[in-house]
């Protein structure tokens, strides 16, 4: 009940781990006594269990802001990391799961950072799924007959999807959000040189690959 | 190698997908389960008005010219839940019944209300507020005597100003022993209109 299976839980502070070990065992104690004895469970404990959708103790913004704020960011580094068709199903799905997580979210201080990590995640998964259920239908998947035209030089872009997810995540964050190092080593998780290395790395394979 | 402008870096940057609206999430959100609050602005003749509302019913009722509309998100989001989007869809219902009761087509709310931000007496002085029929009005010592508590009239007094749903709760029809005004929170100047609207000719010129 308080581990969900699949999803990697945001970790705890530390007391709040021992009280919940505490609870774990009172509660397996008091089970063996109402075994021996026959007596009726003690339910009443279990209302005091504390519940994977406890409220986050920092003090959250109202959603709609960062919706405001990162909304179009979000879209435009998505359209970068998995192309335009797929961008708008990922997108919504990044904010999906933004939402679901964002009361129990236990650090505030950098929603921005959050919401990019989140989209980096989607767009991984996405990829994967993609390759997963993909067809060979021809060489080149079809664009969108739209009033979109995408121009010539998206090719530069579409080299930069078929990086491993790591350089093409830097490269984005970098060249569509005009993120600093710092910023994507915060998203991603790494290290400022990890997140350095990783842009150097994107922009030496794409001039061995890349011809305008 | 150390080159100040790289060619293919500034490429990068001028291949980069333009901004452009993405698509809504708020409808998606609902269908999920998520929208926890739902809120939208409008005008109407009392000035700009904030609408809130949850699963449960109308939440919040905001006079935005009078209080800060960030303020009053903030404070649903840590009072209700954080999970608050821009959805003017789910509001249109108590937008529809509030138009027609500023045009005196209605003269009572058919909504479900999510009572939650307002507990205790309080609370109680509410309800007994919400049964004062149109046109009709009551003092706050009478509220105070619903509520339980007869000489309790100045708690009552800020209970009704704290009114998170204002109009739908009618908080406008409490007024002093006296015949007074007595106060309200966006300004007297709505409480007296509110009281034209419905037709109430007890008001003292001031």
């Amino acid at each position: 009940m308080y581990f969900a299976p699949n999803r990697p839980h945001p970790p705890l502070p530390r007391a709040h781990k021992r009280w919940v070990h505490a609870y774990v065992a009172k509660a397996a104690a008091e089970r063996l006594v109402c075994c021996v004895l026959h007596t009726r469970p003690v339910r009443h404990h279990l209302t005091k269990m504390p519940h994977r959708s406890v409220p986050s103790p920092v003090r959250l913004p109202p959603f709609q802001t960062l919706l405001d704020a990162h909304g179009r960011d979000v879209h435009r580094f998505l359209v970068a990391s998995v192309g335009r068709i797929d961008a708008d199903d990922c997108y919504q799905e990044t904010w999906l799961a933004a939402l679901r997580a964002y009361p129990r979210l236990r650090d505030a201080s950098n929603l921005k950072s959050w919401i990019f990590t989140v989209a980096h995640r989607k767009a991984i998964d996405h990829v994967r799924a993609r390759r997963r259920v993909a067809v060979p239908v021809g060489d080149v998947p079809e664009r969108p007959a739209g009033p979109d035209p995408s121009p010539p030089d998206d090719d530069l872009w579409s080299q930069v999807r078929e990086l491993p997810p790591k350089q093409r995540t830097a490269l984005a964050l970098r060249y569509v959000t005009d993120a600093g190092y710092d910023e994507i080593a915060r998203v991603m998780a790494t290290s400022e040189d990890a997140a350095r290395r990783n842009v150097h790395e994107a922009l030496k394979r794409l001039r061995t690959e890349y011809r305008p | 190698m150390m080159s100040t402008i790289d060619p293919l870096e500034l490429e990068l940057r001028r291949s980069a997908p333009a901004s452009e609206p993405p698509p809504t999430v708020c409808e998606a959100a609902a269908e999920a389960g998520l929208l926890d609050v739902a809120y939208a602005t409008f005008d109407s003749p009392l000035g700009r008005l904030l609408l809130a509302t949850t699963p449960r019913g109308l939440v919040r009722l905001a006079y935005i010219d009078y209080s800060d509309e960030d303020e009053v998100l903030e404070d649903l989001a840590r009072d209700v839940s954080p999970r608050v989007l821009d959805a003017a869809w789910r509001l249109d219902e108590p937008r529809r019944e509030l138009d027609e009761y500023f045009a005196g087509r209605r003269r009572r709310f058919d909504l479900p209300l999510d009572w939650r931000l307002s507990r205790g007496f309080a609370r109680r002085v509410l309800e007994a507020t919400a049964n004062i029929p149109y046109g009709a009005t009551a003092t706050y010592k009478q509220v105070a005597g619903e509520a339980g508590s007869p000489l309790a009239f100045r708690a009552a007094g800020n209970a009704l100003g704290s009114n998170p749903i204002p109009i739908v709760v009618p908080c406008h029809r409490i007024l002093h022993s006296g015949g007074g005004l007595g106060g309200y929170t966006g300004g007297v100047e709505k409480k007296r209109l509110l009281l034209t609207v419905e037709g109430y000719s007890g008001l003292k010129q001031p």
